[in-house]
């Protein structure tokens, strides 16, 4: 059981009843996220096998309504939608690719969207990867979704009075909400002090000015977005006052940032594990350095090159069921990414751990003896060349790797020469490595930055 | 434990119903029970708070409460004049300047006691009726609101029980309305809301023994409800004609003090373990027994309880005082600092952690049986409601002089009348299933045992 280590952590929610303050009764859309949460609290706790259990029969009822309604899974559940599934059974059911998804279409939507579940909407990614992908969504999914988020903040223990910025690339709405003053609340069903929002530009320096003008408790952004605010109030010489913790998100945390911002900044940096299509799927432990995947919401497997689990310790693609997407059910969707597989957590919680989460196979870079490292491309001296603004690293087809860089003013030899050098640090090899300088490293639509892309095909 | 109860374990907490289709887990529940689990997920987490959260917590509803009723409740206008307005936090120090509310004053002031602008929100105001312990008829009234609270509470204990849900649970107990009807029809009821509920069955009390033995074995419920004394009783049937149920996993007592050596019978004779429930009708579950300890948690998230002294002093762990009540949000009704008619022993703080105000033992609340001339032992109610139609009655005690005579200890308003107790005598002994004579004492005031303790019925019989 949990124990009572943090007395003064004690948010009430809202209430909406007159006289009632505590304990609180909120009103029915709050009611029923905390109706979930208080599930989640309980179900931390479950032993592995429990939970396991309670995802097959929720992931046996997805399969065979999946199987029924979905078009795309007709033909390929039809030899699993006709009894409760075991795990190997599970493990028989065909893996979900990216492309697939992409040439499915809308062959992969429900035909008889389910009463109660509400209207499906589309969300479309990007992805990190440019190959976009529409998946619908709905009442219900957005209400698992809300529930985790309020987990989160739960477990890391926030000052829900606390200002909070977000910087991210924002879509048409979501700009139209905020400047309409309807943007939501960073703490739904709590008093919870305000959120600011920045769109993310191209100038980092922007964003760095409006962070240091509305010093927030806590900052929400992208990692690669994060490290460069970092490295630019690093060279100016300032940094934002108040700031308790970074919460990152939508992409892989680079391994040295973990550091660089408790060191630069004196916060925190706390990651989650999600994606649009699928939502949240593993958030960072409250009491340890590793994250616990939310198995309330998606069944999460991490496997080798022959599609078995991962051992602690182990390397593995993920592998990805969301559990209550019935608008479009994702049934072992592997989405691309790679995690290595943790010890269970010494918390006692029962939910699967996850050491690291790692990009994609496309971040790898591909040795000259044929064998893929990631590499971490700060804290090797790239960051103290000082005309140096921003850097990526392309791998080509023949293995040649590219060194992308926007600067100041052109290296000079020296500066060129620790850039070499600061990248055979990094990747623990000598390299065929080029040095090109650019106007611009963009973005991805979705507002994304890889630090190391490789064109190599497996 | 026995093996057949420790190989049960689901190892997962029983998970809701759920309201949505092709949701199973997690459950999406319904409006009414989503706002339950709402308060139940606070709970999960407020047993863990500091007392001095708790408390502070406490005083910012109780600020409410009190401003609300000295604003809207003639019976407290004057009393809580200075909490009226503006509304200011109260302190521990203001609240212990408050007047203590008796039962007697509950008696006689009811009316006045109800809101005058009840909140639509919190439901319609429904009647309570209670006799009490102490034999001194109270109706108070409740709301949804409460109710809410109730039913996250019930929730809680069954949690902290690590209760298997889908269990079958016999209650026995004195029944009346929609109970007495299922009992009679056979038929049962959930008996944990919102979750895929195992049946309740329902008993009366007043069923012959043995007859209630034979149901328990043909019954083999999981769980078993009653008053401890009656528990007391069947266990000591069971012994004597050496049968017992085979399947109960725990005994949940509720609605008199639990003798010890009850909970050591329950233990040696039934091999189940028995978890106690303090609560009363008029404010609601007041403390549960700890899923860790034999100590019980006060429901501090549902209600203030204080145990004073003589002197109106708190007391200290170890000590004994009243038990004083304030249900935190009966705003139909509320009732501020009630002096409940209970004895608690106060303890320390709870070493598992929770930071939910500790009672060591409850004194009180017991109620004896009455013992027929043929040596059967029954449950005897003479009924508050009825006999206060016939006269008026403040207080009555009846106590067993022998298998042939009563005793009725009566304090009323005025002397009665030949023909009232003519009538009461009637009405006394068409309650229970042997003859015996009745006679009257008129009293001031019927006391308390020394212990604190008071009974509506007591025999003099050393059973």
């Amino acid at each position: 059981m949990q124990a009572a280590d943090t007395p003064e952590f004690a948010p009430v929610p809202s209430s909406v009843m007159s006289g009632i303050v505590w304990p609180a009764m909120p009103d029915m859309k709050d009611a029923a996220t905390f109706a979930l949460l208080a599930q989640l609290e309980m179900s931390q706790w479950w032993s592995p096998e429990a939970l396991l259990a309670h995802q097959l029969r929720q992931a046996t009822e997805l399969v065979r309504v999946a199987a029924r309604d979905v078009p795309f899974y007709r033909d390929r559940l039809a030899a699993f939608a006709e009894r409760p599934l075991t795990i190997t059974d599970w493990r028989q059911i065909p893996l979900l690719r990216r492309a697939e998804i992409q040439d499915a279409g809308e062959a992969l939507a429900t035909r008889r969207p389910l009463k109660g579940h509400g209207e499906g909407y589309e969300v479309l990614t990007s992805g990190s990867t440019g190959e976009p992908v529409t998946v619908h969504w709905n009442a219900v999914a957005s209400q698992f979704h809300a529930a985790l988020l309020l987990r989160e903040h739960v477990w890391q223990r926030r000052d829900f009075s606390a200002k909070v910025a977000v910087v991210r690339r924002m879509s048409e709405k979501r700009r139209e909400d905020i400047q309409a003053g309807k943007a939501a609340r960073w703490v739904s069903g709590y008093p919870c002090g305000r959120m600011v929002f920045f769109d993310l530009g191209e100038s980092v320096d922007d964003a760095l000015d409006w962070l240091l003008h509305e010093d927030p408790d806590y900052m929400m952004t992208y990692p690669t977005y994060l490290r460069a605010m970092i490295q630019r109030s690093e060279a100016r010489g300032v940094k934002p006052a108040r700031l308790r913790q970074v919460a990152s998100f939508g992409e892989a945390v680079p391994e040295e940032l973990r550091k660089l911002c408790p060191d630069a900044w004196g916060a925190r940096l706390v990651d989650m594990y999600s994606a649009q299509e699928t939502g949240i799927m593993a958030l960072e432990c409250p009491d340890h350095d590793h994250y616990l995947v939310q198995s309330e919401n998606v069944l999460l497997e991490v496997l080798d090159d022959d599609g078995q689990p991962c051992a602690p310790g182990e390397v593995g693609r993920v592998v990805v069921t969301t559990l209550h997407n019935f608008a479009t059910p994702l049934i072992r969707y592997s989405i691309g990414d790679y995690a290595e597989v943790g010890e269970p957590c010494a918390s006692g919680r029962g939910l699967p751990v996850i050491r690291r989460f790692h990009g994609r196979r496309r971040n790898m870079l591909t040795l000259p003896s044929g064998g893929k490292i990631w590499v971490a491309l700060i804290g090797r001296g790239l960051e103290e060349i000082e005309p140096l603004r921003q850097f990526q690293v392309v791998q080509r087809a023949d293995l040649s790797v590219r060194l992308k860089m926007v600067v100041d003013r052109p290296l000079t030899p020296e500066e060129e020469a620790k850039a070499r050098q600061s990248m055979v640090r990094a990747a623990g090899h000598r390299l065929n490595l080029h040095l090109d300088y650019v106007d611009s490293i963009p973005r991805s639509a979705g507002g994304k930055l890889e630090d190391v892309i490789s064109e190599v095909v497996d | 434990m026995s093996s057949l109860k420790s190989s049960i374990n689901t190892g997962a907490d029983p998970v809701p119903n759920s309201s949505v289709p092709s949701i199973l887990w997690p459950a999406l529940s319904n409006v009414n029970e989503s706002l339950t689990l709402a308060i139940l997920g606070q709970l999960l987490t407020t047993q863990w708070w500091s007392p001095e959260m708790i408390l502070r917590r406490q005083l910012r509803q109780l600020t409410e409460l009190v401003s609300y009723t000295a604003q809207t409740v003639p019976f407290y206008k004057e009393s809580l004049a200075e909490f009226a307005r503006p509304k200011r936090p109260l302190t521990v120090d203001d609240w212990r300047r408050l007047p203590i509310l008796r039962r007697r004053d509950i008696q006689e002031s009811s009316p006045s006691m109800v809101t005058r602008r009840p909140f639509k929100e919190h439901g319609a105001a429904a009647d309570i009726r209670t006799s009490g312990s102490t034999g001194e008829p109270v109706v108070v009234k409740r709301n949804a609101v409460t109710g809410r609270i109730l039913s996250a509470l019930t929730i809680r204990d069954h949690l902290w029980h690590r209760r298997v849900v889908s269990g079958k649970l016999a209650y026995i107990r004195r029944l009346s309305g929609e109970t007495e009807v299922a009992a009679k029809q056979g038929k049962s009821m959930p008996w944990i809301e919102g979750f895929p509920s195992g049946p309740m069955l329902f008993r009366d009390i007043n069923e012959p023994l043995d007859e209630t033995l034979e149901w328990l074995m043909r019954e083999e419920p999981d769980y078993l409800m009653t008053y401890p004394t009656y528990l007391r009783a069947l266990i000591q049937r069971s012994a004597e004609i050496g049968i017992q149920p085979s399947q109960l996993r725990e005994v949940l007592t509720v609605g008199e003090a639990l003798d010890p050596e009850v909970r050591e019978a329950c233990n040696d004779i039934w091999r189940a373990p028995i978890s106690d429930v303090y609560s009363a009708q008029e404010v609601g579950v007041i403390a549960i027994q700890c899923p860790e300890h034999e100590h019980y948690l006060v429901q501090a998230e549902g209600i203030f309880c204080e145990v004073i002294d003589d002197g109106g002093a708190p007391c200290g762990p170890g000590e004994v005082g009243r038990v004083v009540v304030t249900p935190l949000h009966n705003f139909s009704m509320p009732l501020i600092r009630y002096d409940i008619g209970d004895y608690a022993e106060v303890g320390k703080r709870s070493p598992d952690g929770r930071g939910l105000p500790v009672l060591n033992r409850i004194l009180g609340r017991a109620r004896n049986m009455l013992l027929l001339p043929e040596g059967r032992k029954t449950w005897p109610a003479f009924g508050s409601r009825g006999m206060a139609a016939i006269a008026p009655i403040r207080q009555h005690q009846i106590v067993q002089k022998s298998t042939a005579a009563l005793e009725a200890r009566l304090v009323t308003e005025r002397p009665l009348t030949p023909d009232e107790e003519e009538r009461l005598a009637r009405h006394i002994t068409s309650r229970i299933p042997a003859p015996m004579s009745v006679a009257f004492t008129y009293l001031d005031e019927i006391p308390r045992s020394a212990g604190g303790k008071f009974e509506d019925f007591k025999t003099e019989i050393d059973l």
